[in-house]
Parts: structure tokens; C-alpha cells; sequence
């Protein structure tokens, strides 16, 4: 009877530690995925001597590598993505990547070095993974919190939100997308007209 | 004696406006088509037409009075003597932070409370935030959080006049917290002009001081944003909902809820995700 517990004991020990590492396995890649990422945007669109638009280039380049966008193109849509067809959904996601990179690639401009260290990262129900790192700040207030919520499309890592002092972009720009269809009648339509005005005046203001 | 009466109409009549405006939005009905009920449900602000309302007023009198003062005091003030300002303002928040600290069962934060008062009393003169610099952070607590945490829902959206986004939660708490507050019963009791009108005092600094801070994000964001309104209810509920838990994640609450399900890959897909089930039935 003892024996059996404890031969119990010894096969639920190794699950467990076989468990764990091939937990810690997974974890350290999304960590890693997210501290090269986060790199490579820095090097690659700090520099000063580029100009906006091959910043915006550059930029365009790791958000493919990086997000999944078609995912978030569906999240920030909310019940309306019900209504989108086929070819509003093709449209907004190209509308969105574009708004991404019109709305952010900027601010990259004269980024100074603010140190990012990982704290840590762990496993979401489903497929997801939540890698948390604390970023710096220099004007001696406590490090900013943020956290990258990561799933794997054909074995990459992807982006699919990303959540700063737990504040959700993709709650966040959900809520907006939403308000904006809802106003135009409930037409995805309406969103789309609205991203289009609004990219094409991004482009135009970022002009070098 | 006839101002005095037109004043009273005028009042009258506004008082009159906003009561219709309550009544027709009170009346407005829920929508019927399942995915917009399912967004009317989601936004919780059934008052919208009135928050919206209230929103530009606030969004008018910031442009026109706060933002320029708010600009002006980072421009003419060293961030040294602002850092003081807030210090000393923070600091006499103490007993109404510290109050909803113990009410929340929340000794550990209570003692920083306490200890931050004492600490930067004594050494930093209310001044200086000499315990912050020796690793014990500022927190903010107030009633409508330890309503949350004593398990009361917040409610519906509610945009106040001056005030900004709250909730009838919120509400509650900032009209409870406004009578823990000692330094406003000592106002109450003093003729001089500075302790009379010291709770007035401290919220228009405090509302200069923190816009000073924050005026650039938030123009960033009105900039960026299609729905500045929708923006705004959003941040204000996270942030809110943030500030609720200490900044904790709880990992039930993580906004994770839809990712669990396999995130569609194609385009139009979500259409035959979200419809199958009503193919099976």
C-alpha cells in the first residue's frame, strides 16, 4: 500500500518536472521573441538618420514580423465582425496595419534608450502566452509594466495584444472601432471610410 | 431683486433641461438587433446623449481655461517646486487614503500610508517625497474603490460635469470620501481665508497640477483617436479597474477571456466561427 503511493508519488513527480521544463521551454521563447523584438525596433527606427517614410518602411517590416494582425483586426471589430464580410474584413486589415504604422512609426523619432528588462512570462489558458517586462522611465517615477500577450501562428510568435499598466490596446481600440460603427449606423463601412480619410492624413502630415 | 429672480429662472430652466435630458435618457430603450443589443449591453452608458453632452463642456472648459493655466504653470514652474506642490498635496490626502486602506482590510498598504505621512512630514517638511526616493511609492485609495472591493458593482457610465468619468460607484465614494476628509471639517471651522477654502484650493491646484503632467498624452491621444468620447470611457473603466486591484493582475480578470478560443487565421472565418452553432441547432 505504501509502496504504491509512493511509486505514485515518484511517476506524479516526474510528470510534474517534465511538465515544468517543457513549460519553462516555451516561456523562455516568448521572452526571447519579445527581447529581439524590441531590439531590433530600437536600432532599427531610433536612427536619426533615416527619413520618415523608410522609418515607417522599417516599421511596416517587424509589425508583419511581429503581429498577427488578421487576429486583431477581428478583436478590435467586437460583435461587429459578425457583420463584416469577407472583403470589409480584407480591407480593414490592411487599413489597420496602415494605421498602426502611420499612428506609431513617429514616435520612434528621438527615442531615448530607456532600459527594458524582462520580468517574466507565463502560460494563458489556450494557446496564448503573457510575457511581462518593465521598462524604465527617466524621469525617476516607478518602471512602466507592460505586458505582451503572444500565440504561435505556424510556430511563430505573434502579438495579439498588448496591455500597458493594464490598460488593453485591444480593448481600447475596440471600443473606439466600435463607437465609430455604431455612429455610422452600424455599417463597417463607415469605420473604413473613417481609416482611409484618416491614414491619408497621416501620410500627409508625416511627410519629410 | 429682478437679477435675482432672471438668475433664478435661468437656473430654473437648465435645472428644467437637464431633468428632460435625464427623463428622455432614461427612456431611450435598448436595441432589439442582437449584435447591436450585444454593444449597447457592452458600452453600459444607456445616459450616452447626456454624458456626450457633459463630455464637450468638460472637453470646452478644458480647452478654454485648465489646459492654458495647466501649460502656463509647467512653463513659468521648476519641476522641483512642482514636484513639492503635488508632494504637499499628496500628503494631505493621507488620512482619507489611509482611512480606505484599513476599510479595504489592506494592512500592509496602510503602513506605507503611514509611513510615508510620517516620513515626509518630518524629514521632507510635507515638501518632499523623501520616503518615495527611499523605495515606498505613493498610492492613491478612495471610497469608490473600497466599494469595489467590498464586492458593489459600479454601474452605469456616468460623465460629470467639472468632474469627468465616474460612476454612480464612484460617485458615492468621492462624496464619502469628501466627508473623511478632517482637513475640509477644518475649513469648516476656521475664518481664515487660506484653511476656510483650503479643499477648494487644493483640487484646483491638483487639477492644474496633474494636467500639467499629463496634457500632452491626452492631446496625442484626442489626435488619435476616431472616438475621442469612446476613448476616453475606455481608459477611464481600465484604469479604474486597474487602480481597483493595486495594479494587480488577477489572473481570472487578465482581459484574456476571448483568447482562449483559436483566433481565426483566414478572413471571414469569425463569420463561420461565431454562426456554426446556430447551424447546429
Amino acid at each position: 500500500m505504501q509502496r504504491r503511493s509512493f511509486l505514485g508519488f515518484c511517476a506524479g513527480f516526474v510528470l510534474f518536472v517534465a511538465s515544468c521544463s517543457g513549460m519553462s521551454q516555451a516561456q523562455e521563447d516568448a521572452g526571447a521573441f519579445i527581447l529581439k523584438l524590441a531590439d531590433k525596433a530600437l536600432t532599427a527606427l531610433t536612427d536619426e538618420n533615416i527619413t520618415n517614410a523608410q522609418r515607417a518602411d522599417r516599421f511596416r517590416d517587424l509589425l508583419q514580423e511581429g503581429m498577427d494582425i488578421p487576429t486583431v483586426a477581428s478583436r478590435v471589430l467586437g460583435p461587429y465582425v459578425r457583420r463584416a464580410t469577407d472583403d470589409e474584413m480584407k480591407e480593414f486589415i490592411s487599413l489597420l496595419e496602415e494605421n498602426i504604422v502611420r499612428k506609431y512609426a513617429i514616435m520612434f523619432k528621438g527615442y531615448s534608450g530607456k532600459s527594458i528588462e524582462l520580468i517574466d512570462t507565463k502560460d494563458l489558458r489556450g494557446d496564448a502566452q503573457q510575457v511581462t517586462v518593465a521598462i524604465q522611465r527617466t524621469d525617476g517615477e516607478p518602471p512602466v509594466d507592460v505586458r505582451w500577450i503572444v500565440h504561435k501562428v505556424d510556430g511563430h510568435d505573434k502579438i495579439i495584444d498588448i496591455i500597458v499598466e493594464r490598460v488593453s490596446m485591444v480593448t481600447t481600440q475596440k471600443e473606439e472601432f466600435v463607437s465609430v460603427i455604431r455612429r455610422g449606423g452600424g455599417k463597417v463601412e463607415a469605420l473604413l471610410s473613417e481609416l482611409r480619410e484618416r491614414n491619408a492624413e497621416l501620410a500627409a502630415n508625416v511627410q519629410d | 431683486m429682478s437679477m435675482d429672480s432672471n438668475f433664478c429662472l435661468t437656473l430654473r430652466r437648465a435645472g428644467l433641461g437637464l431633468v428632460l435630458a435625464l427623463g428622455l435618457a432614461g427612456c431611450a430603450t435598448a436595441p432589439t438587433d442582437p449584435v447591436e443589443r450585444e454593444i449597447y449591453d457592452e458600452a453600459n452608458d444607456p445616459a450616452q446623449p447626456l454624458n456626450e453632452a457633459i463630455f464637450e463642456f468638460n472637453m470646452a472648459l478644458d480647452k478654454i481655461i485648465v489646459r492654458p493655466i495647466a501649460k502656463a504653470y509647467e512653463f513659468l514652474l521648476p519641476d522641483l517646486v512642482r514636484d513639492s506642490v503635488r508632494n504637499f498635496i499628496r500628503n494631505l490626502k493621507t488620512p482619507v487614503i489611509l482611512a480606505n486602506d484599513i476599510m479595504q482590510g489592506e494592512t500592509d498598504r496602510a503602513g506605507q500610508t503611514m509611513g510615508r505621512f510620517l516620513t515626509n512630514t518630518l524629514l521632507g517638511g510635507g515638501l518632499f517625497d523623501v520616503a518615495g526616493a527611499a523605495g515606498i511609492p505613493y498610492h492613491e485609495e478612495d471610497f469608490g474603490q473600497t466599494l469595489a472591493v467590498w464586492g458593489v458593482d459600479d454601474g452605469p457610465y456616468l460623465m460629470l460635469p467639472l468632474l469627468g468619468p465616474s460612476s454612480p460607484r464612484a460617485l458615492a465614494g468621492f462624496i464619502v470620501d469628501a466627508g473623511l476628509d478632517p482637513f475640509r471639517w477644518w475649513g469648516y471651522h476656521s475664518d481664515r481665508p487660506v484653511i476656510e477654502y483650503n479643499t477648494a484650493i487644493r483640487a484646483g491646484v491638483e487639477l492644474i497640477d496633474n494636467r500639467s503632467r499629463n496634457y500632452r498624452q491626452l492631446e496625442s491621444l484626442e489626435e488619435n483617436s476616431l472616438d475621442f468620447y469612446a476613448t476616453v470611457r475606455s481608459l477611464y473603466r481600465q484604469q479604474r479597474e486597474s487602480m481597483i486591484r493595486n495594479g494587480m493582475y488577477d489572473d481570472e480578470s487578465i482581459p484574456t477571456i476571448g483568447y482562449e478560443d483559436a483566433a481565426p487565421e483566414g478572413e471571414g472565418t469569425p463569420q463561420a466561427e461565431l454562426s456554426s452553432p446556430s447551424v447546429l441547432n
